[in-house]
């Protein structure tokens, strides 16, 4: 099976990029101005208690031995505890991942689904009008922060014209046990299980604005790749060569063009997933979702130390993996790379 | 066999042609006033350098130049009897793959990439009838044999990447064959991509199957050897125009165009020489076609121009056996 | 008897002229490019108004005043409106385009040189060095971007400068990409055989003769770098690790005035818009020079 030989190579070359990125971490924390311990217990504590912390954090130690036992305590999958939860970093992290993964999942979906649409029409369309606006707004999209473009929306949508609410997963009125804490999910199951669709329809209307906004840049992307792959596929010899034996405008477009055209989309929509999820630590306050993002960012702002490392470091692995998953994928659909 | 057959044999008669591309540089006769025409069991070939004209033709007989920049700007085209220029594209759909074939230049990027050459098969023929899928199979794995590759089942359910040279352009030719009712072949360059080796075998298919099919071969080229192996007449063409046409037999033997004389001296001069001469080449380069000059485009790179060449293009002289030639000092101590 | 033998000046006469006019031929694509044209004019218009901002503001940038607190834009004194601390918004954003500029060129320029150097150094000497320094920036390319920048300020301690060395770091893989690719390229060529065997040094080699043959596609990227610095480092100041209070960079003008959504709309809208605007022109530009330096120009 050398698909499955593809794939362990694959995960092979990762090793040393995670060593790499679990080091780049490490030096983060350990070359951080200011003493963790003195951060931790606050400005008046006493000398021995600040000695006997450092000890317990083994900060007394050289450069390198702190290093073997951070590598042995990631290795066990311990990321360290939170100073302002005291909780288990792997605990909080794993509380909030679902509403991160919701939000990111409907944002790409958005933006695929429209982008490809837009792509696809600014491609067949060329130099109409429509081709130059999807241009032109796409240009515009990667021009902007995407956290103003949130506040924009927000702004425009909640604040001016009220018709979305400003912030949180669901109206926080309504109360609800949550079973995979994957609202849109749970809302359905609430709905087919008692016939009330109250749940699910405010958590879609909790949805709608932050999926728009971060879906927007995403969306610029993906309708750009996808009008330029559609425009070089449609001036290839095989194009030529199928209306050449009759095949039907449409079916040259929609089957012979677009299969071809979408392949480096795939990979562009993959890479715009990551920088979603890592870019959530941006956009989840704006939004006050309760995501991965929202809490490192106001980790990073009680200078809480083993969770702004432990989140980094999970949301780097993650981004990683995907960015795998894509390369996989894109082998595994083109064939010229599937079969050799 | 005379010129002036009737219109109903003619398989495929082209008169005055013209073809202009309208390019931010200017407008430009990619091809001027040809005629020529294609009888039902024959083969002709459509002879020049690159950027003669040869491929356009081709492409304005199917009606697929590219519309934003070329158009068909005089002349008819007639394919039995019917003007192709005047159908609407509907139609002319209708005919491309099924009436009128073209096998391109390069097998490799003419086949798409991700899928196989059996669904592709397929496709052609559910375009052209009304076949399932299991009738369009059997009927591509058919047309595979035909065309005398080995194993055609394996072959349908490869992909292009995974055929030699060869092999795809007997794909290719399987493809355009893929109809119920055949009438022309165009053949664009169908060898150049090829291995010497095969290109001869390449040949000889298509001549069979023309013989076979009873249907006209069109074949495009600027290889005389390849003109030399399966051609029954020629029409040498240079800068858009037509400036010679005869039976095959009849060009080689004595070419009254002086640049037909220099093609065939390329091609012999490179067969048999073989590095012990130099290469004979015709001096100068292909004219720029934005800035043709009244006289015969030829001119400046002739070695047998004279005054008149400069002013207009020759008319039409015929000599014996349907041998015509457009020139004002043809080589006719050669016949 | 002097230094500069004919042969050696002739040599860099001619690739002088060979330079030029490679320079002189962009300048007229350039000229014919409407996303181009507009792409200057707007960062000329930037580069104008910050110079010209401290002799045409009414208002400091830091001069706070209680009276004059949220002040909408149009209609009082103050043209662009003022902030929640009665600072005059329009003052804020020329200098905050200084700013804007200085971290865009900056940035740029480290990870121009230092990206540079090491791709050089990569293609030139290949096997072990080159190894080495591709497996590092291979890391580097693997850390979603956002996170590289704030491992990188967390090192060094939040501050613009740091944050601007910060998107400077980050941006080095890409440059040196893109010279290893092209030094490798040309490590083929005659033109670079010819000069090793006339013994030409490894130093002048690099620098005199595959150097500047190595530059246009860096020049697409630093366009588009600095654009992408101002848009990180508003990410940056957004999360507290970039410009500090009461600096008036753009990005940190909207973080802090997240609180006035409901009450001073145009305090996070228009350090917004001068981001979009300033980014807009220099991705107008490099995706301009993007098109006219690809060899595939076909119509």
């Amino acid at each position: 099976m050398p698909m499955i030989r593809f794939i362990i190579k694959r995960l092979l070359l990762l090793i040393p990029t995670l060593w790499g990125i679990l080091t780049l971490v490490f030096f983060m924390i350990a070359l951080s101005p200011g003493d963790p311990a003195r951060i931790m217990l606050g400005e008046r504590a006493s000398k021995e208690r600040l000695i006997q912390l450092r000890k317990e954090l083994g900060l007394n130690q050289s450069l390198s031995k702190q290093y073997i036992l951070y590598l042995k305590r990631i290795l066990k999958g311990d990321l360290g505890k939170s100073i302002v939860s005291q909780q288990p970093v792997i605990n909080e992290i794993a509380q909030r991942l679902p509403a991160t993964i919701e939000l990111s999942f409907s944002a790409i979906v958005f933006a695929t689904v429209m982008g490809i649409i837009l792509g696809v029409l600014a491609a067949t369309k060329r130099n109409s009008w429509m081709d130059q606006v999807t241009m032109t707004s796409s240009l515009i999209g990667v021009s902007m922060p995407v956290f103003w473009l949130a506040l924009v929306f927000i702004i425009l949508f909640s604040v001016q014209l009220n018709i979305f609410p400003t912030g949180g997963r669901i109206d926080s009125r309504l109360y609800f046990q949550p079973i995979t804490h994957y609202l849109i999910i749970d809302g359905i199951i609430y709905w087919v299980r008692t016939g009330n669709p109250a749940y699910f329809l405010s958590v879609l209307h909790h949805l709608i604005l932050p999926t728009i906004a971060l879906g927007t840049i995403p969306l610029a992307i993906i309708a750009r790749t996808t009008r330029s792959s559609m425009l070089e596929v449609l001036q290839q010899d095989y194009i030529k060569m199928a209306r050449s034996v009759g095949i039907p405008e449409h079916k040259v477009l929609y089957r012979y063009a677009l299969y071809n055209a979408l392949l480096p989309v795939i990979t562009v929509i993959g890479i715009q997933f990551g920088m979603l999820l890592s870019g959530a630590i941006l956009t989840e306050t704006v939004f006050a979702w309760p995501g991965i993002g929202k809490w490192i960012y106001h980790a990073i702002g009680s200078r809480d130390f083993p969770a702004v490392q432990g989140g980094i470091l999970f949301v780097s692995l993650f981004f990683v993996l995907i960015n795998l998953a894509v390369d996989v994928l894109y082998s595994v659909l083109n064939p010229k790379i599937r079969l050799t | 066999m005379s010129m002036t057959g009737t219109q109903k044999n003619k398989l495929l008669a082209i008169k005055d042609l013209t073809v202009r591309f309208h390019t931010r540089f200017g407008v430009l006769y990619a091809v001027k006033n040809l005629c020529f025409h294609v009888e039902q069991g024959e083969t002709v070939a459509l002879v020049g350098e690159s950027g003669c004209g040869k491929s356009v033709t081709a492409l304005s007989i199917i009606g697929l130049l590219p519309q934003s920049i070329g158009e068909i700007s005089g002349g008819y085209i007639k394919f039995q009897g019917v003007d192709l220029c005047k159908l609407p594209e509907k139609e002319k759909q209708k005919i491309r793959g099924s009436k009128i074939s073209v096998i391109f230049q390069d097998p490799m990027t003419s086949l798409n990439p991700v899928f196989t050459i059996g669904n592709q098969m397929e496709e052609v023929f559910k375009t052209h009838e009304e076949v399932k899928k299991r009738e369009a199979r059997y009927k591509s794995i058919e047309m595979l044999r035909m065309v005398k590759i080995p194993d055609p089942e394996r072959c349908a359910r490869s992909y292009p990447h995974q055929l030699s040279g060869g092999m795809r352009q007997r794909v290719m030719i399987a493809m355009a064959l893929s109809s119920p009712e055949p009438g022309l072949i165009i053949a664009d360059e169908p060898t150049t991509a090829l291995d010497v080796t095969i290109q001869a075998q390449i040949l000889h298919l298509l001549n069979d199957l023309k013989k076979r099919l009873k249907i006209g071969l069109l074949l495009i080229t600027h290889d005389m050897g390849v003109v030399a192996e399966v051609a029954d007449r020629v029409v040498v063409m240079y800068a858009g125009h037509k400036v010679e046409e005869g039976l095959a037999e009849s060009i080689f033997r004595h070419p009254l165009h002086p640049y037909s004389m220099g093609l065939l001296q390329c091609q012999c001069s490179s067969a048999q020489n073989r590095g012990k001469e130099r290469l004979i080449t015709i001096g100068g380069t292909v004219p720029n076609l934005l800035r043709l000059s009244r006289g015969c485009p030829f001119a400046d790179r002739c070695n047998r121009v004279v005054g008149k060449c400069w002013d207009s293009f020759p008319p039409q002289q015929i000599f014996d056996q349907a041998h015509e030639v457009y020139c004002y000092n043809p080589l006719k101590e050669m016949l | 008897m002097s230094d500069k033998d004919p042969i050696s000046i002739q040599k860099s006469n001619k690739t002088m002229n060979a330079f030029f006019a490679f320079w002189k031929e962009m300048l007229y694509h350039l000229a014919k490019n409407k996303g181009a044209m507009i792409g200057m004019i707007i960062i000329l218009s930037l580069i104008v108004l910050a110079l010209i901002a401290p002799f045409i503001v009414k208002y400091g940038p830091l001069e706070q005043s209680i009276a004059q607190r949220i002040q909408k834009p149009f209609i009082s004194d103050h043209i662009l409106g003022t902030d929640d601390l009665g600072r005059d918004m329009f003052s804020r954003l020329l200098y905050g385009g200084r700013i804007s500029l200085f971290i865009g060129f900056f940035s740029v320029s480290i990870s121009l040189f230092i990206g540079t150097l090491l791709g050089l150094v990569a293609g030139y000497f290949g096997s072990w060095v080159d190894r080495i320094i591709m497996r590092i920036v291979d890391i580097m390319l693997a850390f979603p971007y956002v996170l590289l920048t704030i491992v990188i300020v967390s090192i060094l301690g939040a501050s613009l400068l740091n944050a601007m060395i910060a998107i400077g770091i980050g941006q080095i893989p890409s440059y040196a990409r893109i010279i290893r690719a092209s030094v490798l390229a040309q490590k083929e060529q005659e033109y670079v055989l010819a000069e090793r065997l006339l013994g030409t040094g490894h130093l002048e080699l690099m620098f005199r003769t595959i150097l500047p043959n190595a530059i246009a596609p860096t020049i697409v990227q630093a366009t588009l770098g600095v654009g992408n610095a101002i848009l990180s480092s508003a990410g940056l100041s957004f999360l507290g690790l970039g410009a500090q209070p009461p600096v008036p960079e753009w990005g940190l003008m909207i973080a802090s005035s997240r609180q006035l959504i409901t009450s001073a709309w145009w305090v996070v809208t228009f350090p917004g818009i001068a981001i979009l605007l300033a980014v807009l022109g220099f991705n107008l530009l490099g995706d301009a020079l993007r098109d006219i330096l690809d060899p595939q120009l076909r119509d």
